[in-house]
């Protein structure tokens, strides 16, 4: 038995193996990948809330009649929405750049790079956070402006918890250095990073241009 | 690295001195300390599993009691013991808990203790998560229960229907609590579903190949899998329902006036709702095929079939949801396709009914109290799948919705195709996880009063259904002639209550005075039966090389072993998805503050949220300073400092790197 090992034993000694391996060779890489599909499925639910509410709808969207001006026309305003998905996928960026570097361990331009990523990581928050106004409803007047509202808090939600990695993973790079470990980390990040900018550009279709395009 | 490489005769050099030193030095980096603190701390995945099934049998026993109170009341017509509004408290709570925080957290509770130890490792993948997910899933069942103490229990059945759950009719706070106790038990079971794929994918035990895997382990795999993909729903809905009641919020997700739903909370809610059953059910399918192999004392018959059935299931299982809404207004088309994927789910369980069967006919029959609630849930759970055809037929099922049959068709797939084989698993896993077996000859009669008390409840139950008596009332009357039928169930209650109490009674006994197990009392085939019980801290000191799918049946006497693995760290062997061979070594972590912290910060997050949508922002942001200390504290135990190297380099202790081959 395994316990008892006897001399007979073949051994596998496993001490020459590395102990940071990158992508899904590692049990963190996967744990994220797993946390996203989750969140992916969560994001799948409210589109198809967000399609529910479309059918129940007409005309879509809804007259504004809660509060003034009254509008018959109520299509979301698209200037700061286009601005935040610029700025979101521009981002895409210095986080690619970020994980190349991780994989390079070139620490100086992850101490660069981390900051820039930051910079644009809040940028694209305050832009979320007026974007909210672009809907012309409140969450409260009706189901498409819960949903809506529902949709862009959550890709919020989002947007700061990448920041909060994002802080975290700057302040130990400074006060702590980098090592294997947090190399690994920094490109997990990045598949963070490429889910929140993928799903922002399919919800941002949906949210913004299916009301304007559909018959 | 090639296998030939790794394996080196160096077999000379080991002494059993040295096995022992060794061994010394591992009970000390595994050592989790002693006392209070270090209780509260401890995220070894045997102590947390160990947890999660006792906290889920105290719930399982509280509200089996609000059952047995509630067959008190009807057991004889216009009976007064339970008022009106405190019977439909006592159900939903029933409901809810043994579906929230008994059948979902024993099974995850279990595959927690037992999948690590089956594929050979020596820690879950990510154990302080582990703890996290436990503390989570006590707060949601101290809310639950204490609620209902308070008279604020929810009392809008288990699945929460609006309008009546709505701001509209549900007044109070008490559909409230069960939103949150649902979004907190669902954080915790995607926590641990998360945490056992990777165990699963990374961590298995060199040799042990996709093929090679036990059947419990695939089960628990495609459980995880499922909870995935389904639990999101049902934590986003929740979520929503709150959010349409708090008056400070008031969203109209359901609100029909303002252009929401009602039918889009009971298709949000049964989209996870159904793969809920099979989330209970594969977990137990997977205790039914390790217990037959023991004691039918041969390999499984069709091992292929078991798993190509459980991920069948899983996937039908996403496709028949719609079946719980048949007396709904939906179109005729849909209804005909959910009752052919309804009926189509059938024929992958009768494929496992009968590889099972095939290999209980095989074999050389060892009876035991394990085999013996195994025959239980054969009869048991083929009846409930025999209704379950009949509910999928529509006009059938439009007949029957909502009386007693439908009752009594799911506690006979719930108890009969997860409780059976849960007990079971205890009986057969409760040596492994303890030292000492249970009595025998007491599990028999467990087993025994079990089956005869649950017929009596439930079969009784068809009968009264088809009479026309509705689900969910807390009297009926004389004239209606149910008396008698209702009073034989109330009977079986009272059976099904003694059997639990023999269950205690043994387990209590058991675990001060049982015989003394040894390492493998069953003579059983998988890898936990290998080491002592219970298993040390570390599990493995040397991982075995899996030679078969029946690890300790196909080992040869001369089977390599893992060498190689820190001492003084708490280090894994991390192997290839597909042929799990040996990839990397990966420094795991040990107990902390942080989970409980986190834990609490998340729940109250969550029950706050009843009062205030300000508790949203306060716990994001407490919960950020929780994790970033979480985190900081998980960094600090990566000693090796930087230095710039290549890809292929690693660190000795020292911090000298060294270049390796991959």
């Amino acid at each position: 038995m395994s316990e008892a090992r006897t001399a007979k034993n073949v051994a596998l000694d496993v001490s020459k193996l590395p102990t940071t391996l990158f992508d899904a060779h590692s049990a963190l890489w996967w744990g994220n990948a797993l946390l996203l599909a989750i969140e992916t499925a969560m994001f799948g639910i409210l589109i198809a809330i967000y399609f529910s509410v479309m059918m129940q709808t007409e005309p879509f969207p809804p007259p504004r009649v809660e509060r003034l001006p009254v509008l018959y026309e109520s299509f979301p305003n698209l200037t700061l929405p286009i601005v935040g998905l610029i700025v979101i996928v521009t981002s895409l960026i210095p986080s690619i750049m970020l994980d190349k570097s991780a994989r390079n361990k070139q620490v100086g331009m992850i101490k660069i790079l981390l900051p820039i990523t930051l910079t644009f990581n809040i940028v694209a928050i305050v832009i979320r956070y007026y974007e909210f106004d672009s809907l012309l409803f409140k969450w409260e007047d009706n189901a498409y402006g819960s949903i809506t509202w529902m949709i862009l808090g959550m890709h919020m939600f989002h947007l700061i918890a990448l920041a909060c990695e994002d802080v975290f993973l700057l302040a130990w790079t400074y006060v702590k250095g980098v090592d294997d470990k947090h190399l690994l980390d920094l490109t997990v990040l990045g598949v963070y990073w490429y889910w929140v900018v993928g799903v922002w550009v399919v919800l941002f279709g949906i949210v913004y241009l299916v009301p304007r395009f559909t018959l | 690295m090639t296998k030939e490489e790794l394996e080196q005769k160096q077999s000379s050099d080991i002494t059993p001195e040295v096995i022992g030193s060794e061994r010394a030095i591992l009970e000390r980096t595994w050592d989790n300390g002693k006392g209070f603190y270090a209780w509260l701390t401890d995220c070894n995945h045997k102590s947390v599993g160990i947890r999660y099934i006792v906290t889920a049998f105290i719930f399982f026993v509280m509200s089996g009691s609000l059952a047995v109170t509630m067959r008190t009341q009807l057991m004889g017509p216009e009976n007064r013991i339970l008022g009106p509004d405190m019977y439909n408290q006592f159900f939903t709570t029933h409901g809810t808990s043994m579906m929230f925080l008994f059948a979902v957290p024993v099974m995850l509770g279990m595959g927690v203790y037992l999948v690590p130890l089956m594929i050979g490792t020596r820690e879950i993948a990510f154990p302080r998560m582990n703890l996290y997910s436990y503390y989570l899933f006590l707060f949601a069942g101290i809310l639950l229960f204490v609620a209902l103490i308070l008279n604020i229990g929810p009392d809008a059945g288990w699945f929460a229907y609006v309008p009546l759950s709505g701001p509209e009719f549900g007044i109070g706070k008490r559909v409230d609590v069960w939103s949150q106790v649902v979004s907190i038990t669902e954080i915790s079971a995607l926590a641990v579903a998360v945490n056992i794929v990777v165990t699963i994918f990374k961590q298995r035990a060199p040799g042990m190949s996709l093929s090679r895997m036990p059947l419990y382990v695939w089960s628990m795999l495609v459980t995880a899998f499922m909870i995935i993909f389904a639990m999101p729903a049902v934590m986003l809905s929740s979520t929503l329902l709150s959010m349409d009641r708090l008056s400070k919020v008031s969203t109209h997700f359901f609100n029909a006036a303002e252009g929401g739903d009602p039918l889009l909370w009971q298709h949000l809610f049964w989209f996870f709702g159904h793969p809920e059953v099979y989330i209970i059910f594969l977990p137990a399918t997977g205790f039914v095929s390790m217990i037959i192999a023991t004691f039918a004392r041969r390999r499984t018959f069709g091992y292929t079939a078991l798993v190509m059935s459980a991920i069948a299931t899983a996937f039908i299982g996403f496709g028949v949801w719609v079946h719980h809404m048949f007396a709904t207004p939906l179109p005729q088309l849909g209804q005909s396709i959910f009752t052919a994927s309804s009926m189509l789910i059938v024929i992958p369980n009768g494929v496992q009914i009968f590889c099972w069967v095939t290999t209980l006919w095989l074999g050389k029959w060892n009876i035991k109290a394990p085999l013996v609630w195994i025959f239980g849930f054969f009869g048991i759970f083929v009846l409930g799948g025999l209704t379950g055809v009949m509910l999928a037929s529509v006009p059938l099922d439009t007949q029957l919705h909502d009386t007693f049959f439908v009752v009594a068709h799911f506690h006979y797939v719930l108890i009969g195709g997860g409780i059976f084989p849960l007990f079971g698993a205890i009986y057969y896993w409760f040596p492994k996880m303890t030292g000492r077996m249970l009595n025998n000859t007491a599990g028999v009669v467990n087993a025994v009063l079990m089956f005869i008390g649950f017929n009596m409840v439930f079969f009784p139950m068809h009968i009264l259904g088809l009479d026309g008596m509705p689900r969910r009332v807390y009297t009926y009357a004389t004239e209606t002639g149910w008396g008698n039928l209702n009073m034989l169930a109330t009977i079986g209650a009272y059976v099904m209550a003694i059997a639990a109490i023999v269950f205690v009674v043994n387990v209590v006994y058991s675990f001060l005075r049982g015989p003394i197990a040894g390492d493998n009392p069953w003579g059983a085939d998988t890898l936990e039966w290998s080491v002592s019980s219970p298993p040390p801290t570390y599990n493995y000191q040397y991982i075995p090389e899996i030679e078969g799918p029946n690890a300790l049946w196909d080992m040869t006497k001369d089977h390599a072993v893992v060498t190689g693995l820190h001492l003084y760290s708490r280090e894994l062997l991390h192997t290839t998805i597909h042929d799990a061979s040996p990839e990397k070594r990966h420094q795991t972590h040990g107990p902390s503050i942080f989970p409980l912290l986190t834990a609490i910060i998340t729940a109250g997050g969550f029950i706050t949220f009843m009062f205030t949508p300000w508790s949203v922002p306060t716990a994001m942001f407490l919960s950020a300073v929780c994790l970033f200390g979480w985190f900081w504290s998980n960094s600090t135990q990566h000693r090796p400092p930087f230095a710039s190297i290549k890809d292929n380099l690693i660190y000795d202790d020292g911090g000298v790197p060294r270049e390796v081959a991959i």
